[in-house]
């Protein structure tokens, strides 16, 4: 009886927390007016299309710009790396909990935690050293720890999220 | 507490030994610690190697490295079906295709430049194959970037080169595969090799430490044993303090008594605890020297104690409990501890021994006052028989002149020899007491000493005669010896050995001999007689004072006993030496020896004649005044001085002396000293400070006074030179002599014989290096400084300290003695020293003297120097 009334109250709370959400943002985001890079669905509570949220290069810039210089893996010395904070995406689509499935062209594909979408974790990046990145050098989309200044990105767990040529996320129940 | 203490203070005297087992430990233990700490890092690079290898195999590395090659193959069969898909499609997705060939690109990039993939760069097949690729890539790039319509037409042609770089793509997948395999085995192989070195490094640190702690162990074992020593020794040194006689007393930094041992108790009055933490200086030193030591011992505990602690121990003064002071010697140590510097000091109480000292020191001062009184009886007796003797013989000596029955001659003559025999014995104890005081007056110049020896043995020979004695000569030539020293005294010295050999030889021979050795440059003259001879039990004391052998003798031969003494000290004082041998019966000798130089030339031999054929020219009349109060004296000197040619002026009195010179210029006044009222002295000063006529003319003093120290006291007043009393006709003769002729005019007369006042050798050196021009420039000079140095440093006295005064004085000798001013430098020297010892008060009455050497000084150095040295560098 007790257990009853507690998992509802739980119920009740978190659909008015839902509800409260979308009273606070547009239903929708603007549309993408050039080339879609990239494509977020599932439990997203903004979207600018049927459940997924579209985003061309313009618009991701204007959720704000950040810089990482840091060296990685796959390239020679420090890179100075501009993009997207995750956090900002996340925010933008109205993210609140969850985890991220994000894939790449090539198919790769690999689940990222919101518990990096914050300031100072992972950066989707679109320029590298303020050259737009294409497919053939791991673009459009790059997502970036900042391996450098947080030796807790300099894991393997942190290399494997490293995706690059991402085109899409899907945010799914943890 | 307070034991300890002392163990403290103790301990830390005896750091050196412990010092160097501590430093040994020290610098063991910090080799260790190095080790240890090499050892240490050691392990860490290692294991931080260790961990980068892991990481290197477990890591994203290998996991990615291996689904990279994997998802090559993938894209490349993506690629290879969209353009299956693109062949058979009628409107081909050309966006998918170039995409999906963008993938295959990138992962191609990626392989081709990483160094994630070095690996395969190195393997030849794996590079060939990826070379294969990159080229396959490069050909099919224009296509996938060209126009849709071209591309499009060429994707069979695309497909046939895809299927031909197929296989190059397995190949490159496959080869990967077992290329890394084998790398992950090298690995864990090296990391196995690692980890070894881990072990062994780890082992190697423990065995280390474990050494160290033996090693500890060990000095822990050694300071045990070192403590328990200290222990026994500072409880030794405490028990040795404790018992010491003598007074320890331990003083901490700020003055205070940490010690204070049984003997200050008894010493100082006070017991320990009383003692223990007072001021040292306020509770056992007399108030009124308490800032001097405390000055003192600043000083000592700076400079490390060369100042206060002279030859270890200073006698100071201390203050018992009562308040009472007495005199203690202490000795100082200083010794650095935990607390500062500290202060041990060794106290003597010394009160006996200073109170013996000052005993004795009386004592010496009682017998030298009675050496003193005895001296100056003598003196004073000498002067009063001397005065009636010189009336007595003076008026012998104009009486035999007058005309005389035979009967009358030989009374006279009698008289004449008795009163000089009464004179020769006045003079023989005149001698010793002159010779005893400190100046003897010695010469010390060159003489040919065979035409004396002559002189005297024909003196003698009559005596000798009377008792029946003949006198052998055996002698060199005249002219070829000289002897140094003072011609009148070896004289002197040969007529009291001859005398004394006829006195005692009796129809015997008397031979006289001279002995030159050229090689100690010295002669020695002997007197030989075969006389009674000197048992050896008095030769030893022949030449002592008073000494007359034989009571039979005594009777027969008049003496003082005095003669052998004087000939002792005679010879003595002329840097010689005299002896006897004697057999009793046969006879004796006697010798004297004397420093003597071989002639060269006989220069030197004509020049001494020439002086004394001057000495004996006949005098040019002088305008003499006498100053005279006794009227027998004033009678004889005016009777020789008319029988010799001159003019005379009488004053009865020093006032009226005085008033003569005001009145005109004499060519020479002869001074008696001891006159009422105004004596001698006084007079000679007014006549000098006066100005008149005669400020500048010679004046002979005449007294009965024969002390050196008067001589002196008249040289300071101004008096020219001093003749004692009685004064005959040939001494008389020889003195006026020597006066410069018919007024001497403006001329100093020379109170000094020059040869004493300057040394004429270095002055002529000097003239010589500088020539003359510089010479007389450097000449003046050196006069008027050391006019104004002399000057400045008697006005200082009043202000200065001894220490300061003398060493300018000093300063002033050492310039007098570059101009060769001997004298000068000598009486400096002497000044410097009284001052030293008796500090500044003693410095006063020396002036006087001083300043007229200075005088002298200056007047033979502007007058004498340029005209003597012309002579002696002629030689």
């Amino acid at each position: 009886m007790t257990r009853v009334a507690q998992f509802l109250s739980i119920c009740v709370f978190l659909v008015s927390g839902l509800a409260a959400g979308a009273e606070q943002h547009d239903a929708t985001l603007d549309q993408p007016q050039g080339e879609v890079i990239l494509t977020i669905s599932g439990q997203i509570a903004r979207t600018n299309g049927e459940g997924v949220a579209r985003f061309d290069a313009a618009m991701l810039r204007s959720l704000g710009q950040e810089t990482v210089k840091t060296s990685t893996l796959w390239t020679e010395g420090v890179q100075e790396f501009t993009g997207t904070p995750l956090a900002a995406i996340m925010e933008a689509v109205g993210v609140q909990d969850g985890k991220i499935v994000a894939t790449a062209i090539n198919a790769y594909s690999v689940e990222i935690p919101l518990t990096d979408a914050i300031e100072g974790g992972a950066l989707v990046a679109y320029e590298r050293e303020g050259e737009a990145m294409n497919i053939r050098d791991k673009g459009p989309l790059w997502v970036i720890y900042p391996y450098d200044d947080n030796p807790t990105y300099q894991s393997a767990v942190a290399y494997a999220r490293s995706i690059w040529q991402l085109e899409k996320m899907e945010i799914v129940p943890d | 507490m307070r034991r300890s203490r002392l163990r403290e203070i103790l301990n830390g005297l005896e750091v050196p030994g412990r010092l160097k087992a501590l430093t040994a430990t020290r610098s063991g233990g910090v080799l260790l610690l190095g080790t240890v700490l090499l050892l240490v890092i050691g392990i860490t690079l290692l294991s931080t190697h260790a961990r980068n290898q892991i990481d290197n195999l477990t890591a994203a590395n290998s996991g990615a490295r291996q689904w990279s090659m994997a998802q090559a193959e993938v894209e490349f069969l993506n690629y290879q079906t969209a353009l299956l898909t693109g062949i058979s499609d009628e409107t081909p997705d050309l966006r998918a295709l170039r995409r999906a060939f963008d993938v295959f690109y990138n992962r191609i990039a990626i392989i081709a430049s990483g160094r994630t993939f070095e690996l395969l760069h190195e393997d030849p097949r794996s590079a060939r194959d990826i070379a294969n690729i990159e080229r396959f890539i490069a050909r099919t790039m224009p296509l996938i970037d060209g126009p849709d319509a071209a591309l499009r037409a060429a994707l069979p042609e695309m497909l046939v080169e895809a299927r031909a770089i197929r296989p190059s793509v397995r190949e490159l997948t496959v080869r990967s595969m077992t290329l890394y395999a084998r790398s992950y085995d090298n690995g864990r192989a090296r990391m196995a090799g690692n980890l070894s070195q881990i072990a062994l490094l780890t082992g190697a640190l423990v065995a280390l430490l474990m050494a160290g702690l033996l090693a500890l162990t060990a000095l822990s074992r050694v300071a045990q044993i070192q403590a328990r020593e200290i222990t026994q020794a500072s409880a030794r040194i405490t028990a040795i303090v404790k018992t010491s006689l003598d007074p320890i007393i331990v003083v901490g930094p700020d003055g205070r008594i940490l010690e204070f041992n049984d003997s200050a108790e008894e010493t100082f009055g006070y017991s320990r605890d009383e003692a223990t933490g007072a001021n040292l200086l306020s509770l056992l030193v007399p108030p009124h020297l308490r800032e001097e030591y405390a000055a003192g011992i600043k000083r000592f505990l700076r400079e490390g104690g060369e100042d206060l602690t002279d030859n270890g121990r200073i006698r100071i003064e201390g203050m018992r409990r009562d308040g009472s002071h007495f005199p203690v010697e202490v000795s100082l140590t200083s010794s650095q501890t935990a607390d500062g510097q500290i202060l041990i000091t060794y106290v003597r109480d010394i009160s006996a021994r200073v109170a013996a000292e000052r005993e004795l020191m009386q004592a010496r001062d009682r017998a030298v006052a009675g050496e003193q009184t005895k001296a100056n009886l003598l003196a004073v007796m000498s002067h009063e028989m001397r005065t009636p003797l010189n009336g007595l013989l003076g008026t012998l000596d104009l009486l035999q002149r007058t005309a005389l029955d035979p009967l009358q001659e030989d009374y006279v003559r009698i008289m004449t020899r008795s009163g000089g025999s009464l004179l020769h014995h006045v003079n023989d104890v005149l001698d010793v007491l002159k010779i005893d005081s400190e100046r003897p007056e010695i010469e010390s110049a060159l003489f040919d000493p065979v035409p004396l020896i002559a002189d005297v043995v024909e003196e003698q020979e009559e005596t000798a005669r009377a008792r029946g004695n003949t006198i052998r000569q055996d002698l060199p030539d005249a002219g070829t010896l000289s002897v140094v020293g003072d011609e009148m005294r070896f004289r002197q010295v040969l007529q009291n050995l001859l005398s004394n050999a006829i006195k005692f030889t009796r129809n015997g021979e008397i031979a006289l001999g001279t002995d030159f050795d050229p090689h100690r440059a010295e002669i020695t003259v002997t007197v030989t007689d075969t006389g009674a001879g000197i048992d050896s039990e008095n030769i030893s004391r022949i030449f002592d004072d008073f000494v007359t052998l034989d009571p039979a003798y005594n009777r027969i031969n008049e003496g003082t006993g005095l003669g052998l003494g004087i000939a002792r000290r005679l010879v003595e004082a002329m840097n010689g030496s005299l002896g006897v041998e004697s057999e009793p019966g046969e006879g004796s000798v006697f010798w004297f020896r004397l420093p003597a130089l071989a002639q060269v030339t006989n220069e030197e031999v004509e020049g001494s004649e020439g002086a004394d054929t001057r000495l004996d020219a006949a005098p040019t009349p002088l305008d003499v005044l006498v100053v005279e109060d006794n009227e027998i004296n004033r009678f004889v000197v005016r009777e020789m001085l008319k029988r010799l040619g001159h003019r005379v002026t009488e004053a009865k009195n020093g006032h009226e002396g005085i008033a003569w010179t005001k009145a005109r210029r004499f060519d020479l006044i002869l001074m008696d000293i001891s006159m009422p009222v105004i004596d001698g002295v006084e007079a000679t000063r007014h006549i000098r400070q006066g100005g008149g006529p005669n400020a500048h003319q010679p004046i002979i003093a005449l007294t009965a006074h024969a002390m050196p120290e008067d001589f002196d006291r008249f040289r300071e007043a101004g008096v020219s030179e001093t003749v004692t009393k009685p004064i005959d006709l040939g001494a008389l003769s020889a003195l006026l002599g020597r006066i410069p002729q018919g007024g001497a005019g403006e001329r100093d007369w020379p109170r000094e014989d020059p040869r004493a006042l300057l040394d004429l050798e270095v002055l002529e050196d000097l003239r010589r290096a500088l020539g003359e021009a510089n010479f007389t420039r450097m000449q003046s000079q050196f006069l008027r400084e050391t006019e104004d140095a002399l000057e400045a440093v008697q006005g200082s006295a009043e202000g200065t300290t001894a220490q300061d005064y003398a060493s300018e004085v000093h300063r002033i000798a050492g310039s007098t003695a570059i101009f060769g001013a001997r004298r000068l430098r000598e009486l400096l020297i002497e000044h410097r020293q009284l001052v030293l010892d008796g500090g500044l008060d003693a410095a006063c009455d020396q002036w006087l003297e001083i300043w007229a050497v200075w005088k002298d000084t200056r007047a033979g150095l502007t007058q004498e120097a340029p005209a003597v040295p012309v002579r002696i560098s002629a030689s």
